[in-house]
């Protein structure tokens, strides 16, 4: 019965420790969706704004799991204690992930007659943002700054979404609404940067 | 002075700033010298007897190619005739609400519409009843349509510019921000026009009106752009977020407010400013030992300063519009949240077309061409007032982050002494 309690207690303080950033996510992502679905009347623009702009949702939600410890907001913190702090971030981890998720397919919903292919344009969004992500998420976690993470992760979208601007083929991104071995790179690598950024968690703040 | 050196140094020697320089670094290679092709500022070559022994067109324009490079296919001299191509597909797209561009075709609103019909008319008046096209055949899924012969009172650089302007309308993907490539009559050359060609758009526009660096510090300074979009946004936050485990004791200090803002955004500024610096001056030397073949035959006269001019006229102001903003959002917010700033700034940037968008409403400017000279003189004194207003902007903006900051300040003071006269009751 404590333990139950203590496990509700650690996915609300947590939720409310990642809420702001949830928050601006969910804004952003509803926006995107509402223009796509008013303004964007050709297919190939609807695959596009999924899986080269809807995967900067990937950077927000990834990026600040950590920068609740790093920022010392101590009073969330501290609620959060009650158990491993291993356990708290992968409850975090988890929590955006299904968030992550479920915008992908609220966009994917909203936009369904615009989108070709739903199922290919689902796995590329959430795996470029899964990767963008887990970037940011990592070098968050090496240097202990969001700032950096943010920044990172940002900088690799830029030189991808560059790429395909001047030399009509991006450096990591597999193309708009296609499958292709980057997509399986991208994939692995986010997963490598994922078991570095969560492993070897001690159960104290970092 | 104290305290800004203290504020540089805590900047330069960071993380951050390694981070920073790394991508700069990499943009610079990836996307400015590593789209730098010799054979594009070289003399075409002279080979008459290939094209003796050829059989036909598709033989004879492949050789050419292979010969002259970008200079086998030549603008027509009958600018009429250039006009007349672009104008007849310009309203061949209006008419269809179906406007080409890179692998797609867009659709436009009405009120886009009626702004593209502005620009069709700035060309030539378009009546759709009597001027009705047609078009006689379809070739792999495009209209072949039969041309009228207008007759147009336009230069070709006018011409480029309101086809600039078109296609900014569509947006970034449209094929006629390229009318130099897409809607201009070309023609295959001979060695002498391939060779005329050359003396004008290689030899007098950009190594004697621009003396090359300026026009290849053009491009230069539109790709550095996308970095000046985002990363000085992160200094901005960094630089604010390090200063909020001391923002008790910060201001506590005899410091004004004013001028503690000033310092930060000035060291930003800095900060964010160097590596561009250090590139310029690599640039120009890279510039010359890059065209020292072709120098070789024909003198150029290089400006030396050319990337540092672009680098404080076209840089500079955007830096100072994108660092005040975010300074003016972290002050206000208070958080990494701050962090849809840069997000915004770089969707924006990746939406602004290639060249031709300098209204007040782009913070960015992108040339992406070292050889058009007389559009660039065109589009000179836009590109100007844009620049003076960001630069404006950015001043209003880093006073209203003095006026939030202040405020904090005075709060945390009002409570403090409210909690001292509480504590001496007591």
């Amino acid at each position: 019965m404590k333990e139950k309690q203590n496990q509700n207690l650690i996915l609300e303080s947590n939720i409310k420790i990642l809420s702001p950033h949830i928050l601006i996510v969910c804004i952003f992502s509803v926006a995107i969706s509402i223009v796509t679905l008013f303004f964007v009347k050709d297919k190939p623009t609807a695959g596009f704004v999924s899986e080269r702009v809807l995967i900067i949702t990937g950077i927000l939600l990834y990026t600040p799991l950590f920068s609740a410890e790093y920022a010392e907001n101590l009073h969330e913190v501290i609620v959060s204690k009650v158990t491993k702090y291993r356990n708290i971030i992968y409850t975090r981890y988890i929590c955006v992930s299904v968030v992550l998720i479920a915008l992908t397919l609220m966009f994917v919903l909203v936009n369904i007659n615009k989108i070709t292919n739903i199922h290919i344009t689902l796995m590329n969004t959430v795996c470029i943002s899964l990767f963008l992500g887990n970037v940011g998420l990592f070098f968050t976690r090496m240097t202990k700054k969001t700032v950096l993470g943010y920044m990172t992760s940002l900088g690799i979208y830029m030189i991808c979404m560059f790429s395909e601007v001047t030399y009509n083929k991006s450096l990591l991104f597999p193309p708009v609404g296609e499958v292709n071995m980057n997509l399986v790179i991208i994939f692995i690598i986010a997963l490598v940067l994922c078991m570095i950024s969560l492993g070897k968690i001690k159960n104290a703040v970092q | 002075m104290k305290i800004f050196s203290k504020e540089l140094k805590s900047l330069i020697f960071s993380a951050l700033f390694v981070i920073y320089v790394v991508f700069t670094v990499i943009f610079f290679l990836f996307g400015y010298t590593g789209r730098l092709f010799l054979y594009r500022y070289e003399l075409p070559p002279k080979n008459d007897s290939e094209q003796l022994l050829l059989k036909n067109m598709a033989e004879y324009q492949m050789v050419l190619y292979d010969i002259y490079g970008d200079f086998s296919f030549i603008p027509s001299n009958d600018i009429n005739a250039s006009v007349n191509n672009g104008y007849t597909d310009l309203i061949y797209a209006y008419d269809n609400n179906s406007y080409p561009a890179y692998e797609k075709t867009i659709s436009l609103s009405e009120a886009k519409q009626k702004q593209m019909k502005k620009v069709i008319d700035e060309i030539r008046v378009y009546d759709p009843k009597k001027d009705a096209l047609n078009v006689i055949d379809f070739y792999k899924g495009s209209p072949v349509i039969e041309r009228t012969e207008y007759e147009f009172a336009l230069t070709l650089t006018e011409y480029y510019a309101l086809m600039i302007k078109a296609g900014n309308i569509v947006g970034r993907n449209s094929l006629f921000l390229s009318p130099e490539f897409f809607y201009t009559q070309n023609k295959a050359a001979t060695y002498e026009e391939a060779l005329e060609y050359y003396n004008t758009k290689v030899v007098k526009n950009l190594f004697e009106n621009d003396r090359l660096t300026n026009g290849l510090a053009r491009s230069y300074g539109t790709v550095m752009n996308y970095i000046a979009v985002l990363f000085p946004c992160f200094i901005t936050m960094y630089s604010i977020g390090k200063d909020k485990k001391i923002n008790e004791l910060l201001y506590s200090k005899p410091i004004k407010s004013w001028r503690f803002i000033l310092i930060k955004y000035i060291s930003i500024i800095v900060t964010s400013l160097l590596p561009f610096l250090l590139l310029s001056v690599y640039a120009v030397f890279h510039a010359k030992s890059f065209i020292s073949p072709v120098s070789a035959a024909i003198p150029i006269n290089i400006d030396y300063f050319a990337y540092i001019k672009i680098t404080f006229l076209w840089l500079l102001p955007t830096i100072s519009f994108v660092v005040s903003v975010t300074m003016l959002i972290s002050y206000l917010i208070d958080s990494n949240a701050a962090v849809i700033a840069p997000i915004l700034f770089v969707l924006i940037t990746f939406s602004t077309p290639m060249i031709g968008a300098y209204g007040l409403n782009n913070f960015v400017i992108l040339f992406n061409s070292e050889f058009l000279y007389d559009l660039y003189k065109y589009y000179q004194s836009s590109i100007y007032v844009n620049r003076i207003f960001y630069a404006l902007i950015s001043v209003i903006l880093v006073l209203l982050s003095v006026l939030v900051y202040n405020t904090k300040r005075k709060a945390v003071r009002i409570e403090r002494k409210a909690k001292s006269k509480f504590n001496f009751r007591k």
